[in-house]
């Protein structure tokens, strides 16, 4: 019978899961280490806890290690170190559940990725950046706008400064 | 405003701006030299005023959101109407960008002020630019980036050559055949067209082909897993703004052909142009291509264009059917206009 930890989402429901699945986690695996079974998470809705116990449970059958340490994102926006991946999903079966997985909306997937960042699960922040990162990806400015309903705060002068800047990026031909 | 004109006795006329508005006091002091002929008239205010200062000019342009006064009722925070940025902090934000493609990122910074930010972190730059001049290695460019381009990987990013590898150099060649005459047409003559196709990869290798097909249909077969007839492997070297480059073509006869090509773009940083300088195609011998480690740019160094090391392979410089490639990147493969019929566009200028 395997070891189960109870996860209590922040409106007060209650979950519980096994040990591996939840030890995805780095958080709740060094919690747990000492000897605190009960978890709280007052800043995860039961939506989103459901939705990355859901990816935790799928992924701990595939996963019998835990994934190496990453330097933490803050780490990564200062200048010593450089960016750090997880190693990709190499199972193709896998892969496409995931990308089944994401196809939610822009509001949906920032839930999750700000849930497992505070839970610390790589796997599915990673997932879900490259996924939001994807969305920008072959935009045209105005659209990425409309996409994220990101306001255009740029004066006419500045933005015809900065097409000028970037043109390389634009230009095909 | 009431203008207070002030004569000073050597000739220069004061004049003072003192605003009876409650909410904002503007003095101005503008002491504009007038000619000493003048002073006589200055009883006239017939001076014009030769300069003038008009600060708020600086504000025209800016877009000042109206703050209201401190202690206002109708002070909002401002709400910033992107969700993606009320969710995710500034390091996931950033993250996201770490994960995107270099053009992508340019364009980003085209967003708004908090994306263009952003994108001026150097780390993004920095990595992509060890990625895309890896075979310099990290040192050198490293010496690079701070002795020619101020420390900005940014910079260097846009303004030093670089091979693209997110597409493919193609250069479309026509020519001109006669054909067979036929019942009515007596001087038929055909407009062939074929193209040269290059990709390179940031390790040194790259993919040559040439054929008749169209860009939309090579472009799925030119990457190192095709086993697709006709595409060849060779190395390459990128020094400043000039490529050789190299391969052995399989065969009875080993044939390398080399090509000296300039890298040049059409705006600053769009690396989309590549002049082919010289094209030769030349005999070299089996012992030779066995024994060279150094692959086939090291086989074939210093050669001068005349050279072959088999005679019954005799060292051609080609002369026709040099147009300069013209970068195709991989999402437009299907829509260049480098996929046009003859009949439709029988020449394009490169520029």
């Amino acid at each position: 019978m395997a070891k189960m930890i109870k996860l209590v989402s922040g409106d007060g429901a209650e979950f519980e899961v096994e040990e591996e699945v939840a030890f995805q986690s780095k958080i709740i695996k060094d919690i747990v280490a000492d000897a605190d079974d009960v978890i709280p998470l007052p800043t995860v809705s039961s939506k989103v806890l459901i939705q990355v116990i859901e990816y935790c449970r799928k992924h701990a059958a595939v996963n019998s290690f835990p994934l190496s340490p990453s330097s933490s994102a803050a780490a990564a926006a200062s200048s010593s170190s450089s960016i750090s991946y997880s190693k990709p999903v190499s199972d193709p079966a896998l892969r496409a559940w995931d990308n089944e997985f994401v196809k939610l909306n822009n509001s949906s997937l920032f839930d999750i990725v700000i849930a497992a960042n505070y839970l610390d699960i790589e796997e599915l922040v990673d997932l879900v950046l490259e996924t939001v990162a994807d969305r920008i990806k072959g935009k045209q400015a105005q659209e990425i706008r409309r996409q994220f309903n990101i306001e255009n705060d740029f004066t006419p002068e500045e933005e015809e400064a900065l097409r000028r800047e970037n043109s390389w990026a634009f230009q095909n031909n | 405003m009431l203008p207070e004109e002030k004569v000073l006795d050597h000739g220069v006329l004061r004049i003072m701006f003192y605003s009876l508005d409650s909410y904002a006091c503007i003095v101005a002091h503008i002491s504009i030299s007038v000619p000493s002929e003048h002073n006589r008239f200055s009883h006239l205010r017939t001076v014009e005023f030769m300069g003038t200062d008009r600060p708020w000019l600086n504000l025209y342009g800016n877009r000042v959101r109206p703050v209201a006064p401190f202690g206002s009722f109708s002070s909002k925070p401002y709400v910033d109407p992107a969700l993606i940025h009320r969710c995710l902090p500034d390091e996931l934000l950033f993250e996201v960008f770490a994960r995107m493609r270099p053009y992508t990122l340019g364009r980003a910074a085209c967003v708004c002020r908090k994306w263009r930010y952003t994108v001026r972190n150097p780390i993004l730059w920095q990595n992509v630019c060890l990625k895309i001049w890896q075979s310099y290695g990290a040192e050198a460019n490293y010496i690079i980036v701070r002795s020619l381009y101020n420390g900005s990987w940014r910079k260097m990013w846009v303004q030093r050559p670089r091979i693209r590898n997110d597409g493919l150099y193609v250069s479309r060649n026509t020519y001109i055949r006669t054909g067979v005459a036929e019942w009515k047409v007596t001087n038929p003559v055909h407009v062939v067209c074929y193209y040269r196709y290059l990709r390179f990869f940031p390790s040194g290798k790259f993919l040559y082909k040439i054929s008749s097909q169209k860009v939309k249909e090579v472009a799925k077969c030119m990457n190192h897993a095709s086993k697709a007839e006709c595409v060849f492997r060779g190395d390459y070297k990128l020094t400043e703004d000039q490529v050789e480059a190299a391969l052995l073509y399989p065969g009875m006869r080993l044939t390398v052909l080399t090509m000296r090509l300039r890298l040049r773009g059409t705006t600053m940083g769009a690396n989309n142009r590549l002049d082919l300088l010289r094209l030769v195609t030349t005999g070299v011998n089996e012992n030779e291509v066995n024994s060279h480690v150094d692959g086939v740019l090291g086989l074939v160094e210093g050669w001068e264009e005349d050279e072959t090391h088999d005679p019954d392979v005799p060292a051609i410089s080609h002369r026709r059917g040099l147009t300069p490639f013209v970068f195709v990147p991989f999402e437009e493969a299907d829509t260049s206009v480098l996929n046009l019929p003859v009949d439709k566009m029988d020449y394009f200028v490169p520029g």
